[in-house]
């Protein structure tokens, strides 16, 4: 059943990101722990994509576009050949990187060895991913510049009348820049009913007033308030269309879902980094207890 | 005594109806606005162009943004709004969503420099500046209404982003012909003085040189539309001459990026019988006041007899021209609408 596969990737996810922050001694791992069942489910259900275009082991970094070599987007291939029908995904948020690769390897659209060159010298898994990062179309960041980068995609797809969805998935935090909320006054402008909207609400940003007053202000189109590690509300909630614009789906997730030790510890939640040897062995061998700890599904690889 | 000459003729909207014929011609180009200001500085915009004109409110970030989104997906955006907005508010967006994937969007900051009658809130005196920081991104300036309507088919054949500050209403009409890239307009030539203009000053500097020819003082007079690199073109300018003078002049914080090259390439050196003295005149380094074009030219010193001052002051003498041999200034103004 579908369901149990985005349960499995989910915990594969967070198995990859937790190594991988164990490996580094920090990371965006809480971004990892509330965005795992979305980027599954995303990746499993909801979104209309080919098989990856892009080599399994990633490439280095390519150098950026100029007029003299004016390469494409690389890390959009691994969402495979672009079609009218197909859909597209706008990640933008810079602290979503490394949940946006460990979907990726976990999904096979990376080897399981990529992981290895997050954020090595010269790799393209950059700690913030550029747009010849695995899985994005722009660089991540500025914070807040994702909803503006997504409507744009939305509006030249509906220009070209293609009927393939435009997904953005945001996180809460950038609706503390100001840019998020010009973007706002673009789809009030140009209502896209072609944009999708996956609003990650974890509780701590969730329960702030900029997101409710963001929801509010989202309310003449359709808006769905769901558990965001529900990957079944999830699909019932994108099934939702508005013809008059944009959906938006609000994610209530918790920032240390399937990581309990996280909060138990009050590690920061931005980038999770530790004060002490004691702090970060007391993390390894905790979290290492939690997430393979017997009568877990294994980790789909 | 003869009277002065003419001011030479004005054209309405020169960059509005660029715009129209190119959008009519390229359906793959977007016309965008970003508030009402903007909106109304394209108001003279004829046929609807293929992909209609999308008017967003103001929030400068999330319509480059927006643009960017449009460029990736295969469209060329041109996004007018105010020079103030598009440098300052949403240089991030610019530096990291646009120059930096090199994408086809064409930013149109309206009436930059002092063309703005709004003060230090609507005056972006630094725009070109900071655009010829970026990698990638080409800057240029509308100095007239050929430069207006010929320049923007021009940019739009980059395949790098632009930056075009242009006048939002108005401008005269100096120049028969379009600009081309790569190349500074010629509009006297002189063995004394090399003088490289751009924008607004273009017209006052041109107020002046015809006097200055009548008075025996021998001047160069280059027009630069793209103020980016234009290092090559002036190196090229200075090459074998023996002039005494590099004088620019730009309604731009100093230095201006044409003061910026020049020095460049007086540092690194020049295959010259001379090496000239620069005199580099823009507005120094001082938010300005708000008011029309001709007093803020003349209060900051970037209009004619500013330009005959610091050339007499350079060359150690009186040229023997008076303000009465002028013509007028062809910037007035600008009349009908609010400020972009």
């Amino acid at each position: 059943m579908w369901t149990e596969r985005v349960a499995r990737a989910a915990l594969g996810m967070r198995r990859r990101a937790f190594e991988q922050t164990a490996r580094q001694q920090g990371g965006y791992l809480s971004q990892v722990c509330s965005t795992a069942e979305l980027l599954s489910t995303l990746y499993l259900r909801l979104l209309r994509l080919e098989e990856s275009d892009a080599p399994l082991t990633p490439r280095p970094f390519p150098g950026h576009p100029s007029p003299r070599a004016p390469t494409p987007p690389a890390g959009a291939l691994y969402h495979g050949p672009t079609a009218p029908h197909l859909d597209r995904l706008i990640v933008g948020c810079p602290a979503y990187s490394l949940a946006v690769y460990a979907a990726l390897t976990q999904l096979s659209r990376l080897d399981g060895k990529a992981l290895d060159s997050y954020r090595a010298d010269g790799g393209s898994l950059e700690l913030w991913a550029g747009a010849h990062s695995p899985g994005f179309t722009f660089a991540a960041g500025p914070l807040g510049a994702t909803l503006g980068l997504a409507a744009g995609v939305a509006m030249g797809r509906r220009l070209r009348g293609e009927n393939g969805r435009v997904w953005a998935l945001l996180d809460a935090s950038e609706l503390r820049a100001g840019r998020a909320w010009e973007a706002l006054g673009v789809l009030r402008a140009r209502p896209l009913s072609n944009l999708a909207v996956l609003l990650n609400a974890p509780y701590e940003e969730g329960g702030a007033p900029h997101v409710d007053a963001f929801v509010r202000a989202c309310a003449p189109w359709r808006v769905e308030e769901v558990d965001g590690h529900d990957p079944e509300a999830l699909d019932r909630a994108a099934q939702r269309y508005d013809a008059d614009g944009p959906l938006l789906i609000r994610a209530n997730t918790h920032p240390c879902q399937g990581m309990l030790y996280l909060s138990l510890a009050g590690l920061p939640l931005d980038f999770v980094r530790f004060k002490s040897t004691r702090d970060r062995m007391n993390f390894e061998a905790s979290l290492r207890a939690e997430l393979y700890r017997p009568g877990l599904a294994g980790g789909e690889r | 005594m003869s009277p002065p000459p003419p001011a030479a003729q004005t054209r309405e909207h020169p960059h509005a109806d660029a715009m129209s014929a190119l959008a009519a011609e390229r359906p793959e180009v977007v016309c965008v606005t970003c508030g009402p200001g903007a909106r109304a500085a394209l108001d003279r915009l004829g046929e609807p162009p293929p992909q209609g004109l999308i008017a967003l409110p103001e929030g400068v970030e999330g319509a480059v943004a927006f643009c960017a989104g449009l460029a990736r997906e295969g469209y060329r955006p041109f996004l007018h709004a105010s020079a103030a907005a598009l440098a300052r508010g949403a240089y991030e967006l610019i530096a990291t969503q646009v120059a930096a994937p090199c994408l086809p969007v064409r930013l149109v900051g309206l009436d930059g420099g002092l063309l703005h009658e709004g003060g230090v809130a609507g005056q972006a005196l630094e725009d070109l500046g900071l655009m010829c920081r970026l990698p990638n991104l080409v800057a240029a300036e509308g100095g007239d209404a050929a430069d207006l309507l010929g320049g923007l088919r021009l940019l739009d054949d980059l395949s790098a982003p632009v930056y075009l500050r242009a006048p939002a209403r108005h401008a005269p009409e100096l120049f028969g012909d379009p600009p081309r890239v790569g190349t500074l307009r010629a509009l006297s030539e002189g063995a004394e003085v090399l003088l490289v203009t751009s924008g607004v000053c273009t017209a006052e500097a041109q107020r002046l040189t015809a006097a200055l020819k009548a008075a025996r003082v021998s001047v160069t007079h280059l027009h630069a539309f793209v103020v980016s690199g234009a290092g090559p073109a002036l190196r090229e300018a200075l090459a074998g001459g023996a002039y005494k003078l590099v004088v620019t002049m730009e309604a731009h914080l100093s230095p201006g990026p044409l003061a910026a090259a020049a020095a460049a390439v007086l540092a690194e050196g020049v295959d010259a019988r001379a090496l000239p003295t620069l005199v580099p005149l823009s507005v120094q380094q001082t938010f300005a006041q708000g008011g029309a074009l001709p007093y803020l030219l003349r209060k900051y010193g970037l209009d004619a007899g500013a330009l005959l001052a610091a050339l007499e002051a350079a060359l150690k003498r009186r040229v023997g021209v008076s303000a009465a041999d002028l013509p007028p200034s062809p910037w007035g103004r600008a009349e009908g609408g609010w400020p972009v």
